[in-house]
């Protein structure tokens, strides 16, 4: 008896051993790649908030040696930051709900609505993912530049319209054809076939028509989806800035784009504020460790609003990425 | 009372729809429901493609007061860009080289993360919160700045000091290792880094499939004295398999779309005002893309184990 409880003990202590081993083994590989991935985020922070005369300390690097929020200052002017970022969050929330609900409604009919010749569509779907956008810009440059349906428009004011400033991008998106929509209409087709296909069986013969089933038996239950392509396209939309350079080079209301250009050179968009920076200040001009640091504080300015967000929904996006049934 | 007067007349206009089977009814709205994407696909996708192949052949120019014209050329653009072009070719040739190593990286990398991430252990919401932040700074150019920037503003040696690396490497070089041998391992951190901030989709999709294997299995290969290494090759992987191939294709994709080729079409187009290069640049470039892509589908697709 007190022999074969040894035993057993023994086994027990050596899985418990190497299941700790195992556990550690997890943890140091989690927190190596939390470094991998947080560091460069942290040292950008450290920098932004360095005193602009500390930078070229070695000392400061992890932490700053004399608390600033000049750079802060700085680049907000730079960007032009009170007014870009209000605008691009209204016009990135309008084309994260078009090229939503645009994907939302064609994945729903590459799940469940059959029709003839709709995998050879679906087909097409996910050959858009693979074609890289750029490839088109000329084409879609000019679709837009002279925007016409059928020479309809043409025949009624005399010339096509331009819809380069104002549309091209809500079309683009509200038809689909948006940063990586396909991807978007093959998460949601998965994941409405990954929902129980009783639910909509049930209300078509309570009487709902297919609109009905959709908007309210559908759209409701497949809420991780939706939040995850929400998310996604969100973020995705808010960091492009190919299409906007494209469509309305001029516009620096769009963040992503007043950072590729402030930060294409410091150096001419410092000078362009230079009455507003402290005299104080002024001998850092061009000076690179300070064009630097307020390149490294524009990044974060424009990466902050995305933080918020995503600490606001990571916890729904994590599970909701579990049910959403990417897989299927 | 009403309800029943009403019913009868509304049925009668609309009559066709109600007589209709429900088949053809799911097929109308299936259609209905596609329309959008329908509408994009063949304005904004299907015509720009033929067009691009049609100005690939023409000599193209923008006519400042509307249009453009163009010049049949028949294969000169072609020749320009595989015979004249200076910068094409190796660029085509390193990117694909770049891809085709990258990828079983970024594959094995994001399985590795998603089963870190699985399971149960003490800060599991923290590490999962960590390990998406990838996705929301992936596909800007944020990433990019963030890494390099200072990195070209503060003169050479910027990465390393990110992580502390460049003490490391000097210890290295003391032990007496070259210095070759040095920035090789530079390197590998570099790219480690790149290959985590690229794989944040795929860890997302892999831990969603993990998520939906089944406990059964498992338990099984427990009890039929399975070692988790034998349950990981035969179980895991091969259950996560259709996820391998539907990942390899994503991130084939993605580190084409990222890859210095688009910038130079793009600016061959819009910087140059070469338009019909830059589209036979273009139809070259997709046509490769699709080629590896296949052949890598092919592949995956032999070994590629489907559970129904």
């Amino acid at each position: 008896m007190t022999k074969k409880k040894k035993r057993m003990s023994r086994g027990t202590m050596v899985k418990k051993s190497k299941s700790f081993l195992g556990g550690l083994f997890r943890y140091v590989m989690i927190i190596c790649l939390s470094y991998l991935i947080l560091a460069p985020i942290l040292i950008n922070i450290s920098t932004a908030f360095t005193n602009p005369r500390d930078l070229a300390f070695p000392s400061s690097i992890w932490i700053p040696a004399r608390f600033s929020i000049e750079n802060w200052h700085v680049s907000m002017l730079m960007l032009n930051y009170g007014k870009a970022l209000p605008y691009t969050l209204f016009y990135t929330t309008i084309i994260m709900i078009l090229q939503t609900v645009s994907a939302m409604m064609a994945g729903y009919s590459f799940a469940r609505l059959k029709f003839p010749g709709r995998s050879i569509l679906f087909a097409l779907a996910v050959f858009t993912i693979v074609v890289p956008p750029q490839m088109f810009m000329l084409p879609q440059y000019l679709f837009f530049k002279e925007f016409d349906i059928f020479g309809i428009i043409r025949l009624i004011t005399g010339e096509p319209i331009n819809l380069l400033k104002g549309g091209s991008l809500f079309i683009l998106n509200g038809l689909c054809m948006g940063l990586k929509s396909g991807l978007y209409i093959y998460i949601f087709r998965q994941s409405f076939r990954a929902l129980p296909k009783e639910l909509e069986e049930a209300a078509y013969m309570d009487g709902a028509g297919f609109l009905r089933t959709f908007t309210s038996i559908v759209v409701p239950s497949a809420g991780a989806g939706i939040l995850t392509v929400a998310v996604l396209s969100f973020v995705w939309n808010w960091n492009d800035s190919y299409y906007i350079r494209l469509f309305d080079d001029t516009n620096i209301n769009y963040l992503m784009l007043a950072f590729n250009k402030a930060t294409g050179s410091v150096d001419e968009s410092l000078a362009r504020i230079s009455t507003k920076i402290p005299a104080t200040y002024a001998f850092l001009m061009k000076n690179p460790v300070y064009e630097g640091a307020i390149a490294k504080t524009a990044a974060l300015l424009v990466f902050m609003p995305l933080v918020v967000l995503y600490m606001f929904v990571q916890r729904k996006f994590v599970q909701g990425v579990e049910r959403s049934g990417i897989v299927g | 009372m009403t309800t029943q007067n009403v019913k009868p007349i509304k049925e009668k206009r609309r009559g066709w729809y109600y007589r209709m089977p429900f088949e053809r009814k799911t097929a109308l709205w299936g259609i209905i429901f596609l329309l959008p994407w329908l509408l994009g696909f063949f304005l904004l996708f299907l015509t720009p493609m033929v067009e691009m192949v049609i100005y690939s052949f023409n000599e193209v120019k923008i006519i400042s007061t509307g249009g453009i014209s163009k010049v049949f050329k028949e294969f000169e653009n072609y020749r320009q860009a595989l015979l004249v072009d200076a910068n094409f070719i190796p660029s085509v040739v390193e990117t694909v080289l770049e891809t085709v190593l990258f990828t079983p990286l970024i594959i094995v990398f994001s399985l590795l993360c998603a089963i870190l991430l699985n399971g149960k252990f003490r800060g599991r919401a923290i590490a999962r919160a960590i390990f998406f932040i990838p996705i929301i700074m992936a596909t800007g150019l944020m990433m990019q700045r963030v890494s390099n920037l200072s990195g070209q503003m503060l003169g050479e040696g910027q990465t390393e000091n990110i992580y502390g690396a460049e003490s490391v490497a000097k210890l290295i070089m003391s032990i007496g290792v070259g210095t070759e041998m040095v920035q090789y391992l530079l390197d590998a951190v570099n790219d480690i880094f790149e290959i985590a901030s690229l794989s944040g989709i795929q860890i997302l999709i892999f831990l969603s499939a993990l998520q939906g294997i089944s406990p059964a299995l498992y338990e099984v290969a427990k009890i039929e004295g399975a070692t988790p290494y034998e349950t990981f090759w035969k179980v895991t992987v091969v259950m996560v398999s259709p996820m391998i191939l539907t990942c390899t294709i994503y991130t084939l994709a993605d580190l084409f779309m990222r890859s210095d080729i688009v910038n130079l079409v793009y600016d061959k187009g819009f910087k140059n005002a070469q338009y019909g290069l830059g589209a036979a640049m273009g139809c070259i470039y997709i046509v490769i893309n699709i080629v590896i892509i296949g052949i890598a589908a092919g592949l995956i697709r032999k070994v590629v184990f489907y559970y129904d």
